[in-house]
């Protein structure tokens, strides 16, 4: 009777549903798909941005080597100069102004995941922004970031 | 003149570079140099950037505090540096008795700045 006054009230639920094959009873766990969707996307959007952040470093990192390989190429004279600069456009980025707020949140969460070092000229490419944005942010890091922050 | 403070920079037609590690980066625009695409690298573990070849003429294209005279240096623990040409081919040579380094030239214009200054690794440790 419950069961159906439930069903009744809303269409849509996530069900679980235990059944032993010796045992007279079956248990059935009902959980209101809107409560279970909102818990999943709020755990989603607390850590989204810090995905987000995360994501992009792969991809810069990811560009970095790609043109560290096409230098090395360069180095060895495997391209001739004229070759090299033209592939070497695929990999130039123009910097951007980005907010110091945006910037520091970023920094904050790839420092607290990664636990590695960057010099501010390293975050600037990674951020595509101009190095004084990354200082500026770096400043507002609380006591001794900024040490850890910009030594290699 | 050897410059050792963060910041402190150099320029010059020819740069000579000397690092126990060297970190080519990706190439960007630099607006104030009217969006030009520069070649940046960055020089660790005790980098030196010597000028070589002064700018002709000997003004300033990028910072108006960089020493601009031959033979003007900057030494420091990390260097980053750009040129509007990518930074040809390098030697390694022996530097000391006991350790090998990276010695290279630039080849045309070209930009050098103290990131992180040897008194600045001491201080820390």
């Amino acid at each position: 009777m419950y069961f159906q006054e439930l069903i009744s009230d809303s269409p849509l639920y996530r069900q679980k549903l235990d059944f032993e094959p010796t045992s007279s009873s079956v248990n059935i766990d009902l959980t209101h798909t809107e409560i279970f969707r909102s818990n999943i996307e709020n755990i989603y959007s607390k850590f989204e941005s810090d995905i987000k952040t995360l994501a992009n470093v792969i991809k810069s990192q990811k560009k970095l080597i790609e043109y560290n390989s096409l230098y090395n190429a360069f180095l060895i004279d495997q391209i001739s100069e004229e070759e090299f600069i033209k592939e070497s456009e695929n990999y130039t980025y123009s910097p951007q102004d980005i907010d110091s707020e945006v910037l520091l949140n970023k920094l904050t969460c790839l420092f607290k995941y990664t636990g590695c070092e960057f010099t501010s000229s390293e975050l600037a490419e990674i951020f595509q922004c101009r190095q004084e944005n990354i200082e500026e942010s770096l400043r507002q890091l609380p006591n001794n970031s900024f040490t850890v922050a910009t030594i290699t | 003149m050897v410059l050792t403070k963060i910041g402190e920079s150099v320029e010059g037609k020819k740069l000579a570079f000397q690092c126990r590690k060297f970190h080519p980066q990706r190439p960007y625009k630099e607006e104030r140099l009217d969006n030009i695409t520069v070649f940046p690298v960055k020089l660790t573990i005790f980098g030196i950037a010597v000028i070589d070849t002064e700018l002709n003429p000997k003004k300033f294209f990028f910072n108006k505090s960089s020493a601009l005279n031959k033979d003007d240096e900057i030494r420091g623990e990390a260097i980053k540096a750009f040129s509007i040409k990518p930074i040809p081919d390098k030697t390694v040579k022996p530097a000391t008795g006991r350790h090998k380094a990276n010695f290279f030239y630039s080849k045309d214009d070209t930009y050098a700045e103290i990131e992180i200054s040897i008194r600045h690794i001491l201080e820390k440790k």
